[in-house]
């Protein structure tokens, strides 16, 4: 394999792994979000304040606690999971739920409390209203996607110690930065970096330019 | 007929009460003007007949069926509010105006029928696909006008549908809210710090104060109580003190007030006063013109123009007739009068506009 297919194959790895974290990171952050969001129930500042101290959650910590589940004398060994992409996005995806869920909250409580009174007075239910409210978040929502998928491709601790950086298999474009520059190839270190940094430009800046497509959609 | 009303009714925020008793019976079709202080509790009257809020005791009657409690999706369906700060929907002007024809489940064709025509009667056609956060003041209050025109609710309820409307927004807003009252039978209640517009566009006005209806009643009737005091912030104008002579005569009932002010200038009223009195003209019932006009008022004077200032819907111009009175008049006056500052102008007023106390 040439080193520039080899570059292709662990970028190609990296999107997948992370974009499904995200992905499910936003099937279970968004709604979350949403209800802590738009609900007013006891104990929602302490729900908050959770979720917003575990979006400095160290990766380390989080890979540590997840490799002694996965592993073979684990409560979750049975499923094999360990040094397989799939541990990866399992631990991801755990690392950007805060994220997700801190964000979609935020933005929903930021948007104009008129908005939810001006669906209703003009003839909307409670459930018309809420959605007026989330139409008005799709910008916030879609960075708190982009921030989910962004944090978990530029992650390391959780790609290492759950992934093992296994060549061919779970060899991402973080732990093949480690090892290469460990290993004393700096230059090739600084060629994946870059890799890695357009990857989560043009992601970012492709998901802003379509804010705009998705708001016109959800207005149909 | 009453098609809203309010008995002793009791409303708030966060256990806050806003609204300390109300008693008020609406009537189909009218247009009655709110007027009080910030903090009366205007707003929060408009959000609890507009079914926005809950009221925590006292009833509230629509067409006859008290729904306090039970079914305040009536007064939604029913009455729109028009906010104080324009809010609009993050998309077209278009989209807007058809969003609660869309929610009633109105045939798509209807709704394009509906939409255009609400825009041309607010001035807004050709405004279909801008985005309505991105107009002018003016321009996004005639929105949230015609977004609540467009569903044809039977109470149009408005925060301060005056507040800072260039003249032409504020023409066709007044112009919209009287074809709809006249028209459609439609009824309007509004909040306003315009005294100009309350009583120029209102058949009745109630004053609210501290969470209560403090005077209700016919516009000249409220102003007149309303004068001896401040209203929220606005100073009383043309307030002066006064040498008050009653005079026995057959012009009216209770014969009438010769009042004699600072530099000998004479004026006449209607009461019954004598000694120090204060007294009040309202600068609105001001009649000015260019030459002396031969009429049933009784106080016509001479002076010059010393200044004019250009108020929230009209213009304020100060005569000097020996005393500083301030008179208001609309700007189409000032054009057709082509009044300038230095200019000789009669003034002209009733003895009845004139509040003694």
């Amino acid at each position: 394999m040439t080193l520039a297919s080899e570059i292709v194959e662990i970028t190609l790895r990296s999107l997948f792994v992370s974009g499904f974290a995200a992905f499910i990171a936003t099937l279970i952050g968004l709604p979350i979000g949403v209800l802590v969001g738009l609900r007013k129930f006891r104990g929602r500042p302490l729900v908050k304040g959770v979720f917003n101290g575990m979006m400095a959650m160290p990766t380390v910590a989080l890979g540590l606690i997840l490799y002694l589940l996965f592993s073979q004398t684990g409560p979750l060994g049975f499923l094999q999971l360990l040094y397989s992409p799939y541990a990866i996005i399992v631990g991801q995806a755990i690392l950007v739920v805060p994220i997700m869920v801190s964000i979609t909250t935020e933005t929903i409580e930021n948007v104009d409390p008129s908005i939810r009174e001006l669906a209703l007075t003009l003839g909307a239910d409670e459930s018309g209203a809420r959605a007026a409210v989330l139409r008005e978040s799709i910008g916030g929502i879609l960075l708190a996607s982009s921030a989910s998928f962004s944090r978990a491709i530029s992650e390391l601790g959780v790609a290492l110690m759950l992934g093992g950086n296994i060549v061919g298999l779970t060899r991402i474009l973080t732990t093949a930065i480690a090892l290469e520059t460990a290993r004393g190839e700096v230059a090739l270190g600084i060629g994946l970096a870059v890799v890695l940094l357009v990857v989560m430009l043009v992601i970012n800046v492709s998901l802003r330019l379509a804010e705009k497509r998705v708001r016109w959609w959800l207005w149909q | 007929m009453a098609i809203i009303e309010l008995v002793d009714l009791r409303a708030g925020y966060d256990g806050q009460l806003a609204l300390k008793g109300v008693n008020l019976e609406i009537d189909q079709g009218e247009i009655l003007s709110l007027i009080g202080p910030n903090g009366a509790g205007k707003t929060t009257l408009l959000k609890t007949i507009g079914g926005l809020i809950s009221p925590s005791s006292g009833s509230l009657v629509f067409r006859d069926t008290d729904i306090t409690d039970t079914n305040r999706e009536i007064l939604r369906e029913n009455a729109t509010l028009v906010f104080q700060n324009p809010v609009h929907f993050g998309t077209t002007v278009y989209k807007n105006v058809a969003y609660g024809l869309r929610i009633r489940g109105v045939d798509e064709s209807d709704v394009d029928k509906r939409v255009k025509e609400t825009l041309e009667l607010l001035g807004l056609s050709g405004f279909e696909s801008r985005n309505a956060r991105k107009l002018s003041g003016g321009e996004q209050r005639r929105v949230s006008l015609a977004r609540a025109v467009a569903i044809d609710s039977s109470i149009l309820l408005l925060d301060e549908p005056g507040a800072d409307l260039d003249l032409e927004s504020k023409r066709i807003v007044e112009e919209t809210l009287r074809s709809l009252s006249k028209d459609r039978g439609t009824t309007v209640v509004m909040a306003t710090h315009d005294m100009f517009q309350a009583k120029t566009l209102a058949s009745r006005i109630a004053t609210v104060q501290d969470g209560q209806i403090e005077r209700i009643g016919r516009a000249s009737t409220v102003f007149r109580l309303e004068l001896e005091s401040r209203i929220g912030d606005h100073p009383v104008l043309n307030r002066f003190r006064a040498q008050a002579v009653w005079i026995e005569s057959d012009w009216t009932k209770g014969g009438h007030l010769r009042l004699r002010l600072e530099g000998g200038l004479t004026l006449e009223a209607t009461g019954h006063r004598d000694g120090d009195v204060t007294i009040i003209i309202p600068p609105e019932d001001i009649i000015i013109s260019r030459q002396a006009v031969l009429s049933s008022a009784r106080n016509s004077l001479k002076g010059s123009v010393i200044n004019i200032e250009a108020s929230n819907s009209s213009v304020l111009l100060t005569v000097d007739v020996g005393i500083e009175l301030v008179a208001q008049i609309t700007e189409d006056s000032l054009k057709r009068l082509k009044i300038e500052k230095g200019d000789e102008v009669f003034v002209t007023f009733k003895a009845s506009s004139v509040t003694v106390y």
